[in-house]
């Protein structure tokens, strides 16, 4: 009996060696996702295969995003959940069902995915190990800017300045989709944006609850469907405009 | 004058309309009260435009059509901020149901898989 439970151990142990089989399950991949069939089968599927759980929020796509979601999702129907929004609700408020999903499903770690295809999956082990070995609360995954074409260059450089300004937080990327928190402090954010100006409001409950955040260098991969969505000029505008207002709440 | 007697039957109709909607129970009494006080105010001035004069002064605005004026903008640009508000919070109420009916729609979907697996 005894030998049996040494065995036990000794095997978990060997899983978690082989690539962390037994924590992956507590992490939970936030992938919001608006009408992103091209992509959105293989990042799943990719991300469960590695046994990670993966919650994808189809917020209101006109196309078969959903569909091909719930495909993905035979293929791997313990890993793989899959929330729809029946109407386009924004980046924040897919963002937000995702998260409070996460923690009804038991995550112990929530890591922000984008469906587009613009992050590398090898990334995920990165940005969760300052908060497995416990020396952070949040990780912000910052995409090197020198690898950016120069619009988008520019548009994150004038959002982290913005960010600066309004929320007093220096930061490498303000506007990242891969972040990943602890489970306990994601109830404590409090995102009122249903846009793209959420990821500027991480940031911001970043400094009003005191976390404690890290950042990791990602990889980020340009291609011509990642360029079309994301910061470009008159979307910066519209998250600067909405934090003005925000401030005479 | 023309544009008091229109002033007079617009007001008179409005009033009707928040009477109507005050019986039927669709707006508070506040609302009834204030809306009504609101055009019977207007009605005495534009039967009576001497009287803006006396508040006018009594404010230490110029001339009675300025304190008309002055109200009016201040008070469509309150109207205003307050539809602003009142349409964020539908907006909040409806992304939270759509979002408690997504969450609700997948729990109850892997509960049936699981119960199915067994």
């Amino acid at each position: 009996m005894v030998n049996k439970v040494f065995k036990k151990d000794e095997n978990s142990n060997l899983q978690e060696k082989k690539g962390g089989l037994k924590t992956n399950k507590e992490i939970f991949i936030v992938v919001p996702a608006f009408n992103e069939e091209k992509t959105v089968g293989p990042i799943i599927e990719e991300i469960a295969s590695l046994n990670y759980n993966v919650a994808l929020i189809d917020d209101g796509s006109k196309d078969s995003t959903y569909e091909i979601a719930k495909n993905s999702q035979l293929k791997y129907p313990k890993n793989i959940f899959i929330f729809q929004h029946i109407i386009n609700r924004g980046l924040g408020a897919a963002l937000k069902t995702g998260m409070n999903a996460s923690l009804l499903l038991g995550a112990k770690y929530v890591v922000t995915f984008d469906a587009d295809g613009q992050h590398d999956i090898n990334d995920i082990p990165k940005v969760c190990k300052p908060l497995i070995n416990g020396e952070t609360q949040v990780v912000i995954g910052a995409r090197p800017f020198e690898d950016m074409p120069s619009s988008k260059n520019f548009a994150n450089t004038v959002m982290n300045f913005i960010t600066l300004i309004f929320y007093r937080v220096k930061v490498k990327d303000s506007q990242s989709g891969l972040r990943a928190f602890k489970a306990d402090v994601v109830p404590k954010l409090s995102l009122l944006s249903a846009g793209y100006a959420v990821s500027s409001e991480f940031i911001r409950e970043i400094r009003r609850n005191h976390l404690s955040f890290e950042e990791v260098t990602i990889t980020t991969i340009y291609t011509p469907e990642t360029q079309a969505k994301g910061t470009n000029a008159i979307v910066g505008l519209k998250i600067l405009v909405k934090m003005i207002i925000d401030l005479f709440r | 004058m023309l544009y008091q007697i229109l002033v007079i039957i617009v007001a008179i109709l409005a009033i009707l309309l928040v009477y109507n909607r005050f019986h039927a129970k669709k707006t508070s009494l506040n609302t009834f009260v204030l809306w009504t006080l609101l055009w019977i105010l207007l009605g005495v001035f534009a039967f009576v435009p001497e009287s803006t004069g006396f508040f006018a002064e009594m404010l230490g605005i110029g001339s009675g059509v300025n304190l008309i004026l002055i109200f009016g903008l201040i008070g469509a640009y309150y109207l205003i901020f307050r539809v602003y508000l009142r349409v964020e919070a539908l907006d909040q109420h409806i992304t939270d149901l759509v979002r408690k009916i997504a969450i609700d729609k997948e729990i109850k979907y892997k509960e049936d898989f699981e119960d199915n697996e067994d």
